[in-house]
């Protein structure tokens, strides 16, 4: 399953590091509508998609799943935020691995050379890349189809912030 | 939005098949083990049929447990989401494909595993779930199994004779590692399918 979505409300978001717009939390997790809670581990996101992730921030939440990692790339809130970024680090990072790949086995073939590390980088790389460019693919077109969503705003958000 | 569901397969057979393959593997390396290191230095010596036997039968039961075992993993990763456990990273093939993948063999099979024992003990919220320990010693006993086995293969190709007991070291060294790790993956595999077969009573396993 790799693009879903979670309605709820966001209990506990618990920010693990940050890197460049990248912001990797120990865990997000969230009350269901039918009070049960649901987690995600080590979920990754955007800092632009991150800024929303705040414990009491409800919606929709538009969760991906990659074949080693899953975070969030999107946000539809009670309060008309909406928000879209999805990470493509390791998107362009099997790229520069296949570039990589493709320049050193170039380079050692006109010196009829071969490198079986050139290899594993397109064996890794190609796929990858694929793989990861499909999962953003999906993840844009799951936000763009679900555009006519809004969520309805919590008796607790909608509540004025001071009396 | 959402992919449909897998519908649950029993995997009680091949778990039941899979254990025992396993324990069988790990008493062909103990035999192994004992004959490498009787017969060091010596392999003129009147355990050299015995050793080639053993080695063979070996081969033939490892070929056998790896098969067992892809397949419970591929059908229990399946399980895991049709009792419904989503967001689980990849595909039940991809659970199986990453043995074969080279440097990422070295950690994905661990999470792949590791993560259809959370999604088994609880699927509706499975992330926040612990993992046991024995999973972690399980990848770290196969792994070292697997890098002295690989080690001794070389030194044995490189160096040949002079090298001998170097390389008849490494072999011991590596079929005393995979005997833990079989054992370990036998409990992990009775583990995940006592807990996906406690969510599903018509189980053959229980």
């Amino acid at each position: 399953m790799a693009v879903s979505t979670i309605d709820g409300t966001i209990q506990e978001a618990v920010l693990k590091r940050s890197a460049l717009n990248i912001r990797i939390y120990r865990h997000i997790t969230f009350q269901l509508a039918d009070g049960t809670s649901k987690s995600i581990v080590k979920p990754i996101a955007d800092a632009k998609v991150a800024a929303l992730l705040q414990p009491g921030a409800s919606g929709r939440f538009y969760i991906f799943t990659a074949p080693d990692h899953r975070g969030i790339h999107g946000v539809r809130d009670d309060q008309g935020h909406e928000v879209f970024a999805f990470p493509k680090n390791n998107e362009k990072a099997m790229m520069i691995v296949t570039l990589f790949g493709i320049g050193i086995s170039a380079l050692l073939l006109t010196m009829n050379l071969f490198s079986g590390w050139a290899i594993i980088c397109l064996a890794i790389g190609i796929p990858f890349y694929f793989i990861y460019r499909n999962i953003r693919m999906n993840a844009e077109r799951q936000f763009a189809a679900d555009g006519g969503y809004r969520p309805i705003a919590t008796a607790a958000a909608a509540q004025p912030a001071s009396v | 939005m959402a992919d449909a569901l897998p519908s649950y397969r029993d995997a009680g057979g091949v778990a039941i098949w899979a254990r025992w393959l396993l324990y069988g593997h790990a008493l062909l390396a103990l035999g192994s083990a004992v004959l490498l290191w009787m017969s060091q230095d010596d392999y003129s010596s009147s355990f050299a049929p015995v050793a080639a036997v053993v080695a063979l039968a070996q081969l033939a039961v490892f070929l056998a447990t790896a098969v067992a075992v892809l397949r419970w993993l591929y059908l229990a990763n399946a399980n895991a989401r049709a009792l419904g456990a989503d967001d689980l990273m990849g595909s039940p093939a991809m659970a199986v494909g990453w043995f074969f993948v080279p440097l990422l063999n070295l950690a994905m099979p661990y999470m792949t595993v590791r993560d259809t024992w959370k999604a088994s003990a609880n699927p509706k919220d499975w992330q926040i779930q612990p993992a046991p320990a024995m999973i972690g010693l399980w990848w770290a006993c196969w792994l070292l199994s697997g890098i002295s086995g690989i080690l001794a293969f070389r030194i044995g190709l490189e160096f040949s004779k002079e090298a001998g007991g170097a390389a008849d070291f490494l072999n011991v060294l590596s079929a005393l590692f995979s005997i833990p790790a079989a054992f370990l993956l036998a409990w992990i595999i009775g583990r995940i399918q006592h807990m996906q077969s406690a969510a599903w009573p018509a189980s053959v396993y229980n």
